[in-house]
């Protein structure tokens, strides 16, 4: 359009960036007679793809080794086999593991639900500006300082001397040692959940319909009761979203039970890296990776179909 | 009205919970690096910003520090050559597809991270760039990718769809109109992308525990290998760093204004 200008007169001194743009143009024009330009968004989007590509074949390569029989002492590849399977599934270790890695990951999961939906109706509902920004800001505290601060939160908390020992011994009791104990980890990992849960949640809360819980009121149904039966039923899905994204987040959770379990009370993911590197059989460690993957999608799918389930409501 | 007393507080009171349960921690570690003495010590002994000092004047702890930045800018720049030219297409293409590429491309987020820290383990090993920090970045930014992909595309979603065309009818070639109008328009959503990548990135530590040696290992491996010996004020200054950018981006990213309207938007997600 700025063509137009330059053909009366004078020509005036066109801008480096216009001469961009015109070479951009004629490009573009050239690509449209060559059927580029149908194909131009794939273009754009192959790249991205084929990055995710170098992780999907580093999963392709954790597979292929787990599927393979190992030579520990020699450190070398044998044959085909599902050995390493079944060596690991009559492992004691991974059997204590595994068990204490599901039911925390289900207990947490719960709790962090339990805990984001009254969170979050508290900030859709909050009048006040300031009030939503500042929970906002709190929510991403735990994911933005990252898990190493967190953790390091938790411990200067609950290790001997910090603010848990000072509280106790002000109120005359004794100072429980909790860190190494499952009540640390799982302390630490609902704190990681919670904001996963909110952010999930609230896009639902949101969409609440106010005249519903009006209508209720005007019935005569108390406040407990609305939310029982007028705001859980709307959340429904929701919250079923959060609890299978939480479980997922907890399954595959390394840092909590390293740091704040200090190996005491491994997860499958702790399991994982200490068959990896510490005790030097790799195949076990893929095994139990591709374990884990099987595992989280199939549970935190069993949740989503789950949250679909219509619950048959008796007549109030 | 008489029960609204009894459920509001309950709300409230979970509300307040929450609060502590997420910042609390992260308080403790700001009053601890700013606290005298070896240990950490609840309440806290006397006030000095020496520990900040350290973290300069301290070798080890100030390369760490520059191996994070590496990691993290290569973890950007991963974003930004490969997230964004995806996310300016995705809209482009069909529904069926855009579903099944964004799923793709959040394949980082959907396996366990442990799971992926181990797979770049193994595909860098078969690649020859294990150990080099750069193929750390990469790693990482390919797991935070949908993190970069997301902030963009809800800034497309907010977009006049009527934009192009009154673009073109005032005579822009497609051309201009990407450049003049569009991309103005989706440089908040990238640069929110670029810093919650960066933020992210140079936090993290499941995957750089496993792909950094103790040569190369960056502040929160550094902090790590710390803690195993002592919980001192020393490392939590080292930590609180990370309090201190968090707080930074996250004041930058809320004057762009696009976390507000993405978290609290009504579309269904």
């Amino acid at each position: 359009m700025h063509t137009s200008q330059v053909a009366i007169g004078r020509p005036p001194r066109v801008p480096f960036g216009w001469h961009v743009v015109d070479g951009l143009i004629s490009l573009r024009r050239s690509a449209v007679g060559r059927n580029v330009g149908k194909a131009a968004p794939l273009l754009l989007i192959v790249p991205a793809l084929a990055l995710v590509g170098v992780l999907a074949s580093g999963i392709g390569f954790l597979t292929w080794a787990s599927l393979h029989s190992y030579d520990t002492f020699l450190g070398l590849q044998g044959e085909f086999s599902f050995g390493e399977y079944s060596a690991i599934i009559h492992d004691r270790q991974f059997q204590t593991d595994l068990v204490r890695t599901i039911s925390m990951a289900s207990i947490t999961a719960v709790i962090a639900v339990l805990l984001a939906i009254p969170f979050s109706l508290v900030m859709a509902r909050s009048r006040r500006r300031w009030m939503r920004l500042a929970l906002m800001v709190v929510i991403f505290v735990p994911y933005l300082t990252g898990d190493i601060t967190r953790t390091f939160g938790w411990l200067a908390v609950l290790g001997p001397r910090g603010p848990l020992t000072w509280l106790c011994e002000r109120i005359g009791v004794t100072p429980p040692d909790l860190i190494g104990t499952l009540w640390a980890i799982g302390l630490g990992t609902v704190q990681v959940l919670f904001p996963a849960a909110v952010v999930i949640l609230l896009p639902a809360v949101l969409r609440l319909d106010p005249e519903l819980e009006h209508a209720a009121g005007t019935l005569g149904a108390r406040p407990s009761r609305t939310f029982l039966h007028v705001i859980l039923p709307q959340l429904q899905i929701a919250a079923f979203g959060a609890l299978a994204a939480c479980w997922a987040l907890a399954m595959g959770d390394f840092a909590d039970p390293q740091i704040l379990g200090q190996g005491l009370k491994d997860y499958l993911a702790n399991f994982l890296q200490n068959r990896y590197l510490a005790i030097g059989n790799p195949p076990q460690g893929a095994a139990t990776g591709v374990i884990l993957i099987g595992l989280v999608t199939l549970g935190a799918g069993l949740i989503l179909v789950l949250g679909r389930v219509r619950v048959r409501r008796r007549p109030l | 009205m008489r029960s609204m007393r009894l459920t509001v507080p309950v709300r409230n009171l979970v509300t307040a919970g929450g609060v502590v349960l997420l910042v609390g921690p992260t308080l403790v570690v700001l009053i601890a690096s700013v606290s005298v003495g070896r240990q950490i010590v609840f309440p806290p002994h006397g006030f000095t910003l020496d520990w900040y000092g350290q973290i300069v004047r301290d070798g080890p702890t100030w390369n760490a520090l520059l191996h994070s930045f590496h990691v993290a800018l290569v973890a950007v720049a991963v974003g930004l050559l490969f997230g964004v030219p995806a996310a300016f297409a995705l809209p482009k293409i069909g529904i069926g597809k855009r579903f099944v590429v964004i799923l793709a491309l959040s394949l980082g987020l959907s396996t366990p991270i442990i799971v992926s820290a181990f797979s770049f383990f193994e595909i860098f090993a078969q690649l020859g760039v294990y150990e080099h920090l750069t193929a750390v970045g990469v790693a990482i930014g390919i797991v935070n990718l949908p993190f970069m992909v997301w902030p963009i595309l809800s800034a497309m979603e907010d977009q006049d769809p009527e934009l192009p065309a009154a673009a073109a009818t005032l005579g822009a070639d497609p051309v201009e109109e990407f450049i003049f109008v569009r991309l103005p328009l989706m440089t908040p959503g990238i640069v929110t992308g670029a810093i919650i990548v960066f933020v992210l990135s140079i936090t993290d530590f499941v995957i750089s525990q496993v792909l950094t040696t103790s040569a190369n290992q960056t502040l929160p491996v550094f902090i790590y290998s710390g803690l195993r010996t002592s919980i001192s004020p020393g490392l939590g200054a080292a930590s609180a760093l990370f309090i201190a950018i968090a707080t930074l981006v996250f004041v930058v990213v809320l004057r762009i204004g696009g976390v507000e309207r993405f978290l609290l938007r009504r579309s269904s997600s």
